[in-house]
């Protein structure tokens, strides 16, 4: 595990663990939160990332371990005496209150003399770019204003760490993408550490510096997301992250550094050897080239296999295309659409399939999974 | 609600079926009311005459707190300061039982939440005989504390509910999100749980005085000469004489609790518009 964190962590947790009437929902989780940086825990529901918030927050108290605010001890402090500010996923707004007085409230909470509070106020949602609505109820605001409002409220609050827990779910695709930039935007510029609870691949990608891949109450991997995509630490880790073909105990067979798809035809493997003595390989749909088989296709081009379309899904950007490997595999190959009009494939239609030797993705720790069952996700 | 290519038939039926229910649920209150304008001495129906003579006397009685009906505005005074101190020793102890229920989980809860609401259910006559043998046993608690207690048993259950129901759609994370941004328990219970339940506070509340106003069995065991609530000067009254300024006094009852309800109705209604154009 790679937690490369260059200054002394704000945040430390250790040896986390809890459970709900004997059935554990976080064992043993550790990691370190650096300076300013934004960690993402990710994981399919049920798989005890939003108890680990609920822990840092200090609503759930945890059976074993240890959570460190800036290297004080802070895993039985009640929640209202920690530094740290949870924007909810509904965002919580007092309903009963103005947005000024929402915002106000973790200052006014805090003790704060009215005069500075009024200041801090202002100061809050000028960052969020809602100082004309401080008069305003909640209900009288916008999704992604209200949304503002909560995270002005969190930060004038002062907290140290910024907890997320799927803050962005009840938006529309749209307004997801934007509410996300604002949100990067702002923690960069505040410098504040963040943990954002999600089970969102891509939104974790793009928001993150760090990744923690969690399944069953444990860390699959934690990891920066390049190398969480690039080299998965396990199956279940790979599957999560993306689409994936396995090309591995069925059809395929392992020799002189070349896979044998029988009538498919071969693969060569990376010349590195970065591939050598693994068990399990993996190609993603976005890195495999598919074309109508012909003479000239892919010509003197290595690791091209046969098949045929199963099926093709549009999705606007992009075509998936389901194609059966002459060896009887299946595979999944993803294309680009053309700006035009793009030429149908008709189901049947043989094709030639490339996948380009770098694209072959091992598992390194093919048993690092001995306790657990994956869970295959469903196309 | 009538549906595409549905005939009118049914929609009378059901119109009638309403009418009918209405007046039979009515029909003592209107008697009441159109006799207290009875002109003569007796209670009739229907009346003969219109007259609003029995009103004048009940507002002479109340002034001056004699004449014919000696104890009246006392009585009515002591009903409504019952009311209103059952109303805040109900309200005090029924937001604390009700938060209590609702927001934590213990072995009994489900038991504790039943025997609260136990004198909703019971024969009110078994309560009132139950504390007054009691009393009797206990010796020397004064009557305006028999009837207190009494009264207080009877209103919980009301408070308890309408509290309850708030409570189940308040969100938790609202008190989480509070205790978040730094507010213990007791500031979050004040500042974000209260205003939040007030409607079924303020509900619980009226229903409360209004119950502990008009309660007569258990008050019927625990009152004493000293201590008359109207109801019991009511009953009292009645055993020797029956004239039409006691049908005046109850269509005075029934008006004042209408309104009453009227305006927290009214004033709930402004409230949320308030809230919502400031």
């Amino acid at each position: 595990m790679s937690t490369t964190a260059r200054e002394p962590p704000e945040l430390e947790v250790k040896g986390l663990s809890k459970s709900f009437n004997g059935i554990a929902a976080v064992s043993d989780v550790s990691f370190v939160l650096g300076k300013g940086e934004f960690l993402s825990l990710l994981g399919p529901s049920g798989c005890g990332k939003t108890t680990i918030l609920r822990m840092l927050a200090g609503f759930v108290a945890p059976d074993g371990g240890i959570v460190a605010l800036r290297n004080s001890d802070i895993t039985l402090r009640p929640p209202y005496q920690r530094d740290v500010g949870l924007l909810f996923q509904n965002y919580a707004l007092f309903p009963h209150m103005t947005v000024s007085e929402n915002v106000g409230f973790g200052p006014r909470m805090r003790g704060m003399p009215r005069a500075k509070r009024a200041e801090r106020v202002q100061w809050a949602l000028d960052l969020v770019r809602l100082s004309g609505y401080g008069e305003r109820k909640p209900s009288e605001l916008s999704g992604g204003q209200q949304q503002r409002v909560a995270v002005a409220r969190v930060l004038a609050a002062g907290a140290s760490v910024l907890l997320l827990d799927e803050p962005f779910s009840n938006l529309d695709a749209k307004l997801r993408l934007h509410m996300q930039d604002e949100l990067k935007e702002l923690q960069l510029r505040l410098k504040i550490p963040t943990i954002h609870v999600t089970h969102d691949q891509e939104e974790a990608m793009s928001l993150s510096d760090r990744l923690i891949i969690m399944n069953a109450g444990r860390i699959e991997q934690n990891d920066r997301p390049e190398a969480v995509y690039r080299s998965p630490a396990n199956k279940f880790v790979a599957e999560f992250m993306g689409s994936c073909t396995w090309l591995s105990d069925q059809a395929a067979i392992l020799r002189d550094g070349e896979f044998d798809l029988g009538a498919a035809g071969k693969l060569r493997l990376p010349a590195d050897g970065s591939t050598s003595g693994m068990r399990e390989v993996f190609v993603r749909p976005e890195h495999v080239d598919v074309a109508l088989a012909g003479p000239g296709t892919f010509a003197n081009r290595e690791n091209v296999l046969k098949g045929s379309l199963v099926r093709s899904v549009y999705l606007g950007a992009r075509t998936m295309l389901h194609v059966l490997l002459d060896n009887g595999q299946a595979l999944l190959a993803q294309c680009e659409n053309p700006p035009g009009s793009r030429a149908e494939i008709e189901n049947g239609s043989r094709l030639d399939v490339h996948v380009p030797a770098s694209a072959l993705f091992p598992i390194a720790d093919a048993d690092g999974d001995q306790n657990r069952k994956p869970v295959t996700r469903g196309e | 609600m009538r549906y595409v290519g549905e005939g009118r038939f049914g929609s009378r039926l059901l119109g009638g079926y309403l009418v009918l229910f209405f007046l039979f649920l009515e029909t003592p209150i209107i008697i009441i009311v159109l006799a207290s304008f009875n002109d003569g001495p007796t209670v009739r129906f229907p009346p003969i005459g219109f007259s609003l003579q029995w009103y004048r006397e009940l507002l002479h009685i109340v002034q001056d707190g004699s004449g014919t009906k000696p104890g009246l505005a006392k009585a009515l005074w002591t009903s409504a300061g019952l009311g209103v101190v059952s109303m805040v020793g109900a309200v005090f102890a029924g937001v604390l039982a009700a938060y209590g229920i609702e927001r934590y989980r213990f072995r009994g809860r489900a038991l504790l939440r039943q025997a609260l609401l136990l004198p909703l259910l019971f024969p009110q006559i078994v309560t009132g005989i139950g504390l007054l043998l009691w009393f009797s046993q206990v010796g020397s608690v004064p009557t305006w504390l028999r009837l207190l207690i009494g009264h207080l048993i009877m209103t919980l259950p009301y408070v308890v509910v309408t509290v309850s129901a708030s409570l189940q759609t308040l969100d938790p994370r609202l008190e989480e999100a509070a205790m978040n941004l730094g507010a213990n328990r007791i500031s979050t219970f004040w500042h974000i749980t209260i205003p939040s339940i007030r409607s079924g506070i303020v509900s619980g509340a009226i229903f409360a005085w209004l119950i502990s106003f008009s309660n007569f069995t258990v008050t019927f065991f625990l009152y004493s000469g000293e201590v008359t609530p109207l109801p019991a000067w009511l009953y009292e009254y009645l055993q020797y004489f029956l004239d039409p300024s006691i049908a005046a006094l109850s269509t005075l009852l029934i008006v004042s609790t209408f309104l009453v309800l009227a305006i927290a109705n009214r004033l709930f209604a402004l409230g949320r518009l308030v809230g919502l154009r400031k």
